[in-house]
């Protein structure tokens, strides 16, 4: 909301700067967006105070009430809205049937108006001021009350009701056309004014465009009505739209100024657009009034929870000028909540009131004493340490993906999708994170960088048997390029299969899980140079080269490897204790074998840890050749193997032994020969 | 050959063998003078070999100073072979030098994202405080991100989050405040914990994008005090910009808070919004079942990237989530 500061003059008489209310409002919870200062030729010097008031002041959506909230922060005389009644030379002849929704329906009929007329060169500059188009004098006038009372008004046109007003409840399917042309779908529990034949306006939020004013209105019916919050919120909202009127009324619309408004209304319609002014015609719902609560306030409890020392004079004081009427004792204070103060309805609401006119601002400070409590290691910061460590960029992409990518690595059946996305390429929620993570790739090889090393840490989306989506925290990387930046000690080599494992290994090896690969593989993987991770039968991982299908639509020179993990998989390693180690020598030996091309070097490795013997402590593969000295479809495996044992120094001939038991195996299960 | 042209022999072959000896400028030639006196047929010799000449008497004192000159000519040689040894040690390793300006094999280090940079920076302080660091999915549903916080269906407070809403059923979270209503309903106070995470808001302009991170803390304790929030946010805010701050508490509206507050900081001479806060309100409490009367609570949140703009001086929200590497080898 924005209005004159001269406006506020006919509330209060304040003689503080323009600066100086804004910063009050500000410190009072009424936030200011700005003020401009102008030169007005009607009212002299002026400025525009913007606002931006929070769900919770209604009161102060209005000028009024910005003055009331400005006369008890300042200690002044707040002058009540001043009109001069016009009399009424007719009787009313429509009756007013309302409901416990609308418990206070006023209506006035103005006979005869004219609408040449102009709208007063005030109402029209501060209704200008406030960003309000001018349409008619009678539109132009309910616009001005709204924003001087907060009180929403409308005006319809006399001629075109037909027979006594219902305020009711929508029925089912029930359309009505409103001033704005747009065709809306009511339903029950949407209200409605209507009259005997017709729905006529939506109650609060917009009138109907068949009654609406128009250049050839001769009289209206001017309504000011209180309609409860709880059937004002979110009605709009759900047809995509807000107004001013229904902006008030789901926040709270004082109800003892409905009368008010219109004899303020009338005052100025009558020196506008002048007319035969009917009997003002009230019904009201006592009983289906807001109650007015009753709310206690224990001051040693405020004072706690603030940290302040307030007397009750001071609180009281506080109160009273808010128009709470507080009474009784001096610890104990009972109070009462005005009409335009949806807000207070617990304690903790007048302790509020009470640091708000103390000022946040001198209320005292105390550091908070730290507490001990024993840290748990993050998962997610030791996995992004290591791949740092080894040069990886982290990255932080959207968690939302287009259906195209969803569609390619989408590891989950059924995709959660989102009802109401901001476009169409973030219609869905990822379930993988490599989409994110090849966006990223090709918008930075598109500036220049040949060889990248990428990882995410964050959350993947899928529906399993529920209809609440299932997520799973998940680390996933890219490499591509060069394996290191070119060095002059260096050979340059591209990344391979092998380097992505090796990350995979790395990550793994800093948590108490044992994985094992596996060929298995995914579409959008090369098939042969991809693999699944398992732990025992469980898939927690996958890792390869992106498919050539993919990676040749993309116009890359060099493969993309993919890998990812999921860390709930991950179990945190318990405390690692001392274990002793040999002090006895070891001994080495180095055999190569020639096998079939299909025999993996894990079957090998796997076959000689099981015949090694239990002193066997190490293995390691050094090489693997293919080609002049191999048969055509072998290959020759290279291994060092070390033993060492705990209790003495190993006899030759005992290794020996235990070497010739490996050839033998190596013979007998996988056809495999001892190199020369 | 008499004593004292002996004693004359000797003293001439002392200055002269001193000079022959330190002018050597190699080992070769060095080695040659030292035969020409010493060696079998050197003259040091020859004159031993005389001394027969010589009347038994003087003869004892004749072999004596041979054998004084003996050792000068021993020790000026051992020295110099010393000292040519040093010498061409030296100018071997001189030789030897390399171009130290050359690049080192140091790798350089990958980087991590600036917002996971700042949450860890900011946790780092909360986690000082005996804060605990919790977190919770980010579907969520109705009643978690809206109905426990004290935002009942169709309240206009909902207006403050433009919320995503999934097709299947539920949404995705607008502030990581859900992870306090679980954290109360599933552990006993007192409580201090903090939630970083991401949020959902379907906005999307200069100023705003659809996710961005939060971080919310909580602390339901007896006797958890307005004071405490506000001396608590104080020292964080100075620890996290590495300097004093001004600070200015104003009242505002949170459903799930009461008192609730905005905390700016004065930056180039305005105040800027940095932080929501206030005492957590007590519809929230008896949801979750905390016993109000015992139990006083506060709570507060932040944007990441907002943090992360003041204290790197980012000028463009966006640039987080374009994860262009000239952005993020800076952090």
């Amino acid at each position: 909301m924005q209005f004159s500061r001269n406006w506020l003059k006919d509330f209060i008489d304040l003689t503080i700067s323009t600066e100086e209310i804004c910063s009050q409002l500000t410190m009072a919870g009424v936030e200011v967006d700005g003020y401009d200062s102008f030169n007005s030729k009607i009212t002299g010097k002026d400025s525009i105070i913007k606002l931006d008031i929070t769900p919770n002041r209604g009161d102060c959506f209005s000028v009024y009430g910005v003055a009331r909230e400005l006369a008890v922060i300042n200690n002044l005389k707040l002058k009540h809205p001043k009109f001069k009644s016009i009399e009424s030379s007719f009787k009313e002849d429509l009756r007013i049937k309302v409901c416990k929704e609308a418990p206070i329906y006023v209506g006035r009929s103005i006979k005869n108006i004219n609408l040449k007329t102009k709208t007063l060169p005030l109402v029209a500059e501060r209704l200008a001021l406030s960003d309000q188009k001018l349409i008619d004098p009678v539109v132009d006038i309910t616009n001005y009350i709204l924003l001087e009372l907060g009180q929403p008004l409308h005006a319809f046109d006399r001629d075109k009701l037909e027979g006594n007003i219902n305020v009711r409840k929508a029925k089912e399917d029930e359309n009505l056309i409103l001033l704005d042309d747009q065709e809306i779908n009511l339903s029950p529990d949407c209200l409605v004014i209507s009259d005997e034949k017709k729905s006529i306006a939506l109650a609060g939020i917009m009138g109907g465009k068949n009654t609406c004013v128009t250049a050839n209105t001769k009289s209206i019916f001017l309504e000011s009505a209180f309609f409860k919050p709880s059937v004002i919120r979110g009605r709009a909202r759900r047809f995509g739209f807000q107004t001013d009127a229904s902006i008030r009324f789901e926040r709270g619309v004082d109800y003892k100024i409905q009368e008010l408004a219109v004899e303020k209304a009338s005052e100025i319609l009558h020196e506008t657009v002048g007319g035969e002014f009917g009997v003002i015609q009230e019904s009201k719902l006592i009983k289906e009034l807001p109650k007015t609560r009753k709310v206690s306030l224990d001051l040693d409890r405020a004072n706690k929870i603030l940290g302040t020392n307030i007397t009750s004079i001071k609180a009281k004081k506080y109160l009273k000028g808010l128009g709470m009427n507080p009474k009784g004792s001096s610890r104990k204070l009972d109070l009462t909540s005005p009409s335009w103060r949806y807000d207070i309805e617990i304690e903790a609401d007048l302790i509020e009131e009470l640091a708000r006119l103390e000022g946040y601002d001198s209320l005292p400070t105390v550091s908070l004493e730290p507490k001990l409590k024993i840290k748990s290691e993050s998962k997610e910061k030791a996995i992004s340490a290591s791949l740092v460590s080894e040069g990886f960029s982290e990255v932080i992409n959207y968690s939302f993906i287009s259906e195209d990518d969803e569609i390619v690595f989408g590891e989950s059946k059924k995709m959660v999708e989102v009802e109401n996305p901001i476009s169409q390429n973030m219609r869905y929620m990822r379930s993988s994170l490599f989409p994110g993570l090849i966006n990223t790739f090709i918008h930075n090889l598109n500036n220049g960088l040949e060889s990248q090393k990428l990882f995410e840490i964050g959350s993947v989306f899928g529906h399993k048997k529920s209809k609440k989506p299932s997520e799973r925290t998940r680390i996933s990387g890219l490499i591509y390029g060069d394996v290191s930046p070119i060095h002059w000690l260096d050979k340059p080599r591209k990344v391979n299969f092998y380097d992505a494992k090796g990350i995979i290994e790395k990550i793994v090896s800093s948590f108490d899980v044992a994985i094992n690969f596996d060929p298995k593989s995914s579409d959008f993987f090369h098939p042969g140079i991809s693999s699944t991770i398992y732990n025992d039968s469980k898939e927690i991982g996958l890792l390869g080269a992106l498919s050539p299908n993919i990676s040749g639509k993309l116009g890359l020179k060099e493969d993309v490897f993919l890998f990812s993990l999921d860390i709930e998989e991950l179990k945190t390693k318990t405390l690692q204790k001392f274990t002793k180690f040999s002090k006895f020598p070891s001994t080495q030996r180095d055999l190569a074998f020639v096998v079939d091309k299909d025999i993996t070097s894990h079957e090998l490795s796997a076959l000689i840890k099981s015949k090694g013997g239990k002193d066997l402590n190490n293995l390691d593969l050094f090489d693997v050749y293919e080609g002049k000295g191999v048969d055509d479809g072998k290959k020759s495996i290279a291994i060092s193997l070390t033993w060492q044992s705990s209790k003495g120094t190993l006899l030759d001939s005992d290794i020996d032994k235990v070497v010739e038991k490996i050839v033998n195996s190596v013979k007998k299960e996988l056809d495999g020969d001892l190199r020369n | 050959m008499d004593l004292k042209s002996l004693k004359q022999k000797i003293s001439t072959l002392k200055s002269e063998s001193s000079a022959l000896i330190n002018s050597s400028n190699d080992k070769g030639s060095l080695e040659k003078t030292y035969k020409s006196y010493l060696g079998k047929s050197g003259e040091v010799n020859l004159l031993l070999k005389s001394l027969g000449s010589l009347p038994q008497e003087k003869r004892k004192e004749a072999g004596m100073l041979l054998n004084q000159l003996k050792s000068d000519i021993d020790n000026s040689y051992k020295d110099k072979t010393s000292e040519l040894s040093k010498a061409e040690n030296e100018l071997r390793l001189g030789n030897q030098k390399i171009d130290i300006s050359l690049p080192s094999t140091s790798r350089t280090d990958g980087s991590v994202h600036p917002v996971t940079q700042t949450i860890n920076e900011i946790s780092d302080f909360f986690e000082s405080m005996g804060f605990g660091i919790e977190s919770g999915p980010e579907t969520e549903t109705d009643y978690y991100n809206f109905e426990a916080l004290n935002v009942p269906e169709d309240h206009p407070a909902k207006d403050m989050h433009d919320t995503f809403y999934l097709k299947e059923s539920g949404l995705l979270r607008t502030h990581t405040s859900p992870v306090q209503i679980r954290t109360m309903e599933n552990k006993n106070p007192p409580h201090r914990i903090i939630c970083p995470g991401k949020v959902f808001r379907k906005d999307s302009d200069l100023t705003h994008t659809p996710m961005f991170h939060q971080i919310e803390g909580l602390v339901v304790e007896e006797g958890a005090s307005f004071a405490q929030l506000k001396g608590l946010l104080n020292d964080f805010l100075e620890d996290f910009f590495g300097r004093e701050v001004e600070l200015r508490f104003r009242p505002s509206y949170f459903p799930f808070t009461e008192p609730s507050a905005e905390a700016d900081i004065k930056w180039d001479k305005s105040w800027l919004e940095v932080l929501g806060c206030g005492m957590v309100h007590p519809n929230v409490l008896e949801m979750v079942g905390v016993d109000a009367k015992k139990y006083s609570g506060f709570a507060f949140g932040l944007g990441v990237e907002r943090m992360a703009m003041l204290k790197y001086d980012i000028p463009d929200l966006r640039l987080f989530f374009e994860n262009d590497y000239r952005f993020l080898k800076q952090f």
